[in-house]
């Protein structure tokens, strides 16, 4: 199996397993609140707490489904010298894509299957833990894995399929002359561009978000609607992601300019735009789903309080609403965890993989001088662009989709209306620590597999 | 640079295969160097171990008077930077950076200022001063080994190390690049090249044959056609 198929198969098995438990633990939140604690017949906060657990794990598996992506197209390009050579000696473009994606197929689906797995004793182990935890759990009748947390494992399934549908479309660029031809450097990410279909994904994505914004006026339910079109236009901007990189860039070239070290890594930053865009976008998915939690928590939760002085209000109804947003939080960072832990995971793997990949190119620098510790912190400079890329990409995306996502799930509620979206202060902050942890917890291995790198591979592999 | 009585063994026990055995070759300043012999013959390796890419099991190295065992890794990246050059086959540029870069990639690498003058001397002689903005897939074959010659010769190095130097060459580029050697040779630059081809080797002042990892003949100038017999001969002698 290679590199690229094992992180596909690890990233949706653990989505499986946290979106199986997060499920479960959502759905015993919405128990425990709207009918022990609340003890109201709200028909729409019902609805409210159904939506909110759809875009809480279609988030996830879409953070699944990109990470799945990027693999299934890493382990294409690892394949690709064999691909050449079946090629060659026989075998049909359409045999090939239809093998891979078979394998790839069968890859996810295990992984969601054993991610269930898994999940249901998480779940288990996560409603013994609460109920010993919190009184008031102990009365509800909560099952240790909820019904509907197959659903999530299905989306991740289905993800899955879909992303490996479209990995192995790039088995039909494979010529079969490759096996013959010395490998250039690298040349194996060269794969055309998905320019035209990466700007109609994104348009009909904003079109969609445009209905359920314009639907968000009238019914909570919009939200249905925004979450497709959220999903759509992400797909759209993974396969526009090397372009858009590529012009991001350009925003480093002049302070790298300064140093060696500099001018190597963002050399080799520009040069493989592929795989840059492959990485960078599954490091900004993920700040992008923390982001998109953060601000949606802290608008809904300014909008709710706000009613709150304008609305006639029994004081233990208000004592509960406190309750339920501070609980709400807890299941929201329970879902950030989820979604952006898949999108770390696959950060981390593919940088790592990539290094590998750049055996010769490195072998090459070493080779005309290039000091063991100057190949380090090339690897070191290049973490910190890419990471500094996703958290652009992904702050802006983020504050768009919570903003977006609240007005769609509130907008409609009488009072409301119209509102700004709102930061937690600590979300910048927080987030620079957390992503310059997992450049670190990157960069670290990273810098050192690199500077193992022997200048002898530059000339075995000629 | 002094390969002095080197051996190269792969390997330990039953299993050990000897690279090289008992090898000596002593390069003068301005001396043209071929290195030729079979498959297997030990070639590859001993370029491997002429630039310090590999120490030898026995015996040393010297490069510009400087032995390579015992230094550390930084002191041999330097001694590769500084005092080697290196031209392949496939012409190992890299590809993001531009001719230009590509020519003076040691000297950034190192961190010293780039003697401008001397750079744009080496590519007029190269014939590659309107080639220099352009990236290595931009170039023809021919153009980009030139290069690959410019970055071997940008820092002055004592040798030249040159592995298959035209293999992938079309005639007219081959004969023009070996054209570049022989008189970079002639104005003092030491080369060193291993190739199968005799028409390479017929440009060295000297050829060194080698079979089975050691020194089969050692020989002064050649035509390529005596190249190809001896090469017939060693051969036809290891057969018997």
């Amino acid at each position: 199996m290679s590199g690229g198929q094992r992180l596909a198969l690890a990233a949706t098995w653990m989505a499986s397993a946290m979106t199986v438990t997060l499920m479960t633990l959502s759905e015993h939140f919405r128990i425990v609140l709207i009918d022990v604690a609340l003890q109201v017949d709200s028909g729409t906060m019902a609805v409210m707490a159904v939506l909110g657990e759809i875009v809480l794990v279609c988030v996830t598996v879409v953070v699944a489904t990109v990470v799945a992506q990027l693999a299934f197209g890493q382990a294409v390009d690892e394949l690709r010298q064999q691909i050449a050579l079946r090629r060659l000696v026989g075998s049909k473009r359409a045999a090939e894509r239809r093998g891979l994606f078979g394998r790839f197929a069968a890859t996810g689906a295990i992984g969601a299957v054993a991610g269930y797995g898994t999940g249901a004793a998480l779940s288990a182990l996560a409603t013994q833990a609460l109920r010993s935890a919190l009184p008031e759990w102990s009365a509800a009748p909560l099952p240790s894995l909820q019904p509907g947390a197959i659903i999530p494992a299905v989306g991740v399934a289905i993800g899955a399929l879909l992303a490996a549908w479209g990995a192995s479309r790039n088995v039909l660029g494979v010529a079969p002359l490759e096996a013959l031809a010395d490998a250039q450097v690298d040349s194996r990410f060269a794969r055309p561009a998905r320019l035209t279909g990466g700007l109609v994904t994104v348009s009909v994505g904003v079109a969609l978000l445009a209905a359920g914004v314009a639907l968000g006026f009238f019914t909570p339910q919009a939200v249905l609607v925004g979450v497709v079109g959220g999903a759509v236009t992400v797909f759209g901007i993974v396969a526009l992601a090397t372009p858009a990189t590529s012009a991001m860039l350009k925003l480093f070239k002049w302070p790298l300019q300064g140093s060696a070290v500099g001018r190597s890594a963002y050399g080799s930053l520009v040069r493989a735009p592929h795989r840059v865009g492959g990485i960078t976008i599954a490091l900004t998915v993920g700040i992008a789903a923390v982001t998109m939690f953060a601000v949606a928590g802290e608008t809904a939760q300014s909008v709710l309080l706000g009613m709150v002085d304008h609305v006639d209000i029994r004081a233990d109804q208000e004592a509960a609403l406190n309750e339920m947003t501070a609980q709400l939080m807890t299941v929201v960072s329970l879902a950030v965890a989820c979604g952006s832990g898949v999108a770390v995971f696959g950060f981390i793997a593919t940088m790592l993989m990539s290094v590998r990949a750049r055996t010769r190119e490195i072998g090459l620098m070493r080779l005309v001088g290039m000091r063991v510790k100057q190949a380090r912190s090339m690897i070191v400079v290049e973490t910190a662009v890419i990471a500094a890329l996703a958290m652009i990409g992904g702050l802006a995306l983020g504050i768009l989709f919570g903003w977006l996502g609240t007005f769609m799930m509130l907008g409609s509620v009488a009072g409301i209306g119209v509102m700004l979206p709102q930061l937690p202060w600590s979300l910048v902050p927080a987030l620079l620590v957390a992503t310059a942890l997992v450049a670190t917890a990157t960069a670290v291995p990273a810098a050192r597999r690199a500077s193992g790198i022997p200048p002898l591979a530059a000339v075995n592999a000629a | 640079m002094l390969l002095d009585r080197i051996t190269h063994s792969f390997g330990s026990g039953e299993t050990t295969v000897t690279a090289l055995d008992d090898v000596h070759l002593e390069v003068q300043p301005g001396e043209f160097v071929a290195v030729m012999g079979p498959s297997g013959s030990g070639k590859s390796t001993l370029l491997a171990c002429a630039a310090g890419l590999l120490a030898p099991t026995r015996g040393t190295v010297s490069i510009g008077g400087r032995q390579l065992s015992g230094l550390n890794d930084d002191e041999l990246t330097e001694v590769r930077r500084t005092q080697i050059g290196f031209v392949f086959q496939s012409y190992n540029l890299v590809p993001s950076l531009t001719a230009l870069d590509n020519v003076r990639l040691p000297s950034i690498l190192g961190g010293d200022a780039p003697d401008s003058e001397r750079l744009q001397q080496l590519a007029d002689r190269l014939g590659i001063t309107d080639r220099l903005q352009h990236r290595p897939s931009q170039l023809s074959g021919g153009q980009q080994q030139r290069v690959a010659i410019a970055r071997a010769l940008s820092m002055v190095p004592s040798i030249v190390l040159a592995d298959e130097p035209t293999g992938a060459l079309d005639t007219a580029s081959a004969h023009s690049v070996l054209d570049l050697l022989e008189e970079e040779s002639k104005r003092g630059q030491s080369i060193v090249t291993v190739t199968h081809d005799p028409l390479v080797a017929e440009r060295a002042d000297r050829v060194l044959f080698l079979r089975d990892g050691a020194v089969a003949r050692a020989t002064d100038k050649l035509t390529a056609r005596e190249i190809s017999n001896v090469l017939l001969e060693l051969i036809e002698g290891s057969a018997a």
